[in-house]
């Protein structure tokens, strides 16, 4: 047992003296989750925000809610490589699991949202996506006695609001926390809750392999920006905001529950965790203004297993139950 | 008139006999002609803001203040929050091991500059160029969670207190406020301003506003 964890002392500093600050990785603290009104949201404003969530009214011709893109069957992903919209168009990404969203601050591949509050209208209104202008939205909810009442009883008379309903959906989605998976348990002391070849996949992750340089922190991302080098044309981050190293930048994504939401990449290009590691362990595609940070890591078929292994060990499925869906009165 | 260089200092101790520990503070110290203190503490009924300026209005301020150096390191700005004053050559620099690439835009101050790309021990500069009385808020266009302020202000005497998240409470002193300076203006990343006014001999508290709703109290008293 000590020598464990000497072994996972030794790596965090070999990392540090590889890849310079990056924050260690750990068991995410909810009393550290920074709610915009400074205080947890209130149970009922979680029901109506889950309510919505999976509520087909919410696209333009009721096909589509934001669970049949983010289904808690699939690990909050639909299983594709990129999304489709509800009438039936092709989207241009791949839809990102929304594990742990609560410590985020900024949203989206691109970034282009920063609270949760305002992500959660984005795809609403996306024509590409739900296709359901706001208004016509608030107009269609406030038929329904669930959502009249729930609105007013929450945030006071003529609350049924825009800003309002990104309130609710976004108290909703910062309850999906994942912090008990093997890789928590370890941490927590328990070290038999990751096998061995998972603990060298965790060395390898924090040491030779560098993933932490970018996947820092408890739910494994810097929230920052990189080009990893798909070259797969989309500019990511620079049409959001001009900068040189912007250019096919994405944002890193968190890994909690990775291994339940394949494919992977912005792209969708990587179908499994192994073919994720093969993909850096080569040191990306040749595309212009990739990161420093990838580079060949020169792991072995055994290393590459072994990261597989870890990756999978951050697995905590989240239980939801999809609730009852108000009839129109 | 001599001006003495700000000086920072932080910790709990410093505070020690002040009530709860108080968060971190960072301090600056001008000599003066009259001698004077400021004594101030918030309350905050919810998480704090991340920092908070406490200035006194100088209607002709003479003096000359150091120009802020933006530094950072470990992904994160040194400092949450720099004063300087209109014309000052404002220092970028990279003392982290990543690139970083510091913007600010705020039309309603008049701001909007990109230092570029900064790689890894480099720096650069830009003037100080916006309204004055105006704070503006900077990023990393690679890092969105790096955020700093810096103030336009050209009084002398002022205070930044940084708030740790987990304590809603923090107190700070200002020494060696020439009496006659009475006007005082209290800035905050979220809450709303607060412009008050305080004489030696008096003590007064102000409510904290987010939004036109009660977020705290700040108590200021001058012996």
């Amino acid at each position: 047992m000590a020598g464990s964890k000497s072994i996972a002392a030794v790596f965090l500093v070999a990392s540090s003296a590889f890849f310079g600050f990056a924050e260690g990785i750990g068991v995410p603290d909810p009393a550290s989750i920074e709610y915009p009104d400074g205080k947890p949201p209130s149970q009922a404003e979680v029901e109506l925000g889950k309510t919505l969530f999976f509520d087909n009214r919410l696209s333009m011709n009721r096909r589509q809610s934001c669970a049949s893109c983010h289904n808690p069957d699939l690990g909050f992903g639909d299983g594709m490589s990129k999304g489709h919209g509800t009438m039936g168009r092709g989207l241009d990404r791949n839809t990102p699991s929304i594990y742990n969203l609560a410590w985020n601050s900024v949203f989206f591949w691109d970034g282009r949202a920063s609270s949760l509050e305002e992500q959660a209208l984005g795809p609403i209104q996306s024509p590409g996506e739900m296709n359901m202008p706001i208004d016509s939205l608030l107009a269609r909810l406030k038929k329904v006695a669930y959502y009249k009442a729930a609105f007013e009883r929450i945030y006071g008379r003529n609350g049924t609001t825009g800003e309002n309903l990104g309130k609710a959906v976004a108290a909703f989605e910062r309850t999906l926390i994942s912090k008990g998976s093997p890789f928590d348990k370890y941490m927590q002391g328990d070290k038999s809750a990751m096998g061995p070849e998972a603990s060298r996949g965790m060395a390898l992750f924090q040491g030779k392999a560098g993933c932490i340089a970018c996947h820092s922190g408890p739910n494994f991302t810097d929230e920052s920006f990189h080009n990893i080098g798909l070259g797969d044309g989309d500019v990511g981050r620079a049409k959001i905001m001009t900068g040189a190293t912007l250019t096919g930048a994405f944002k890193t994504p968190g890994l909690r529950n990775v291994a339940l939401n394949p494919p992977y990449m912005h792209d969708g290009s990587e179908a499994s965790l192994e073919s994720v590691v093969r993909y850096y362990n080569k040191g990306g595609n040749t595309a212009e203004a990739r990161d420093k940070l990838i580079r060949p890591l020169k792991l072995n078929d055994a290393e590459v297993q072994e990261l597989v292994s870890f990756l999978g060990s951050l697995t905590d499925p989240v239980k939801v139950v999809p609730p009852r869906i108000p009839k129109d009165d | 008139m001599a001006i003495s260089l700000g000086t920072r200092t932080s910790g709990p101790g410093k505070w020690a006999g002040m009530g709860r520990c108080l968060g971190g503070i960072i301090l600056c110290l001008h000599g003066a002609t009259a001698a004077g203190s400021l004594t101030g503490g918030f309350k905050f009924e919810k998480a704090p803001p991340s920092v908070a300026l406490v200035y006194f209005v100088e209607e002709t301020s003479t003096g000359s203040s150091p120009c802020p150096v933006v530094d950072q390191k470990d992904k994160k700005f040194v400092h949450k929050m720099l004063v300087g004053r209109s014309g000052c050559r404002i220092q970028f620099r990279n003392s982290d091991n990543v690139d970083h690439n510091i913007y600010s835009k705020d039309p309603k101050s008049g701001v909007d500059f990109d230092a570029g790309l900064l790689p890894p021990g480099q720096t650069s500069q830009t003037v100080m160029n916006w309204d004055p009385d105006a704070v503006i808020k900077i990023g990393c266009k690679i890092h969105p969670k790096m955020q700093a302020y810096i103030a336009n202000v050209s009084s002398r005497y002022y205070q930044i207190v940084e708030f740790k998240p987990s304590e809603r409470e923090a107190a700070f002193t200002l020494e060696k406020v020439p009496d006659k300076l009475t006007k005082i203006k209290i800035w905050f990343p979220k809450q709303d301003p607060i412009d008050a006014e305080l004489k030696t001999g008096e003590a007064k508290q102000w409510q904290i506003l987010e939004k036109g709703e009660p977020a705290g109290v700040l108590s200021l008293s001058r012996p």
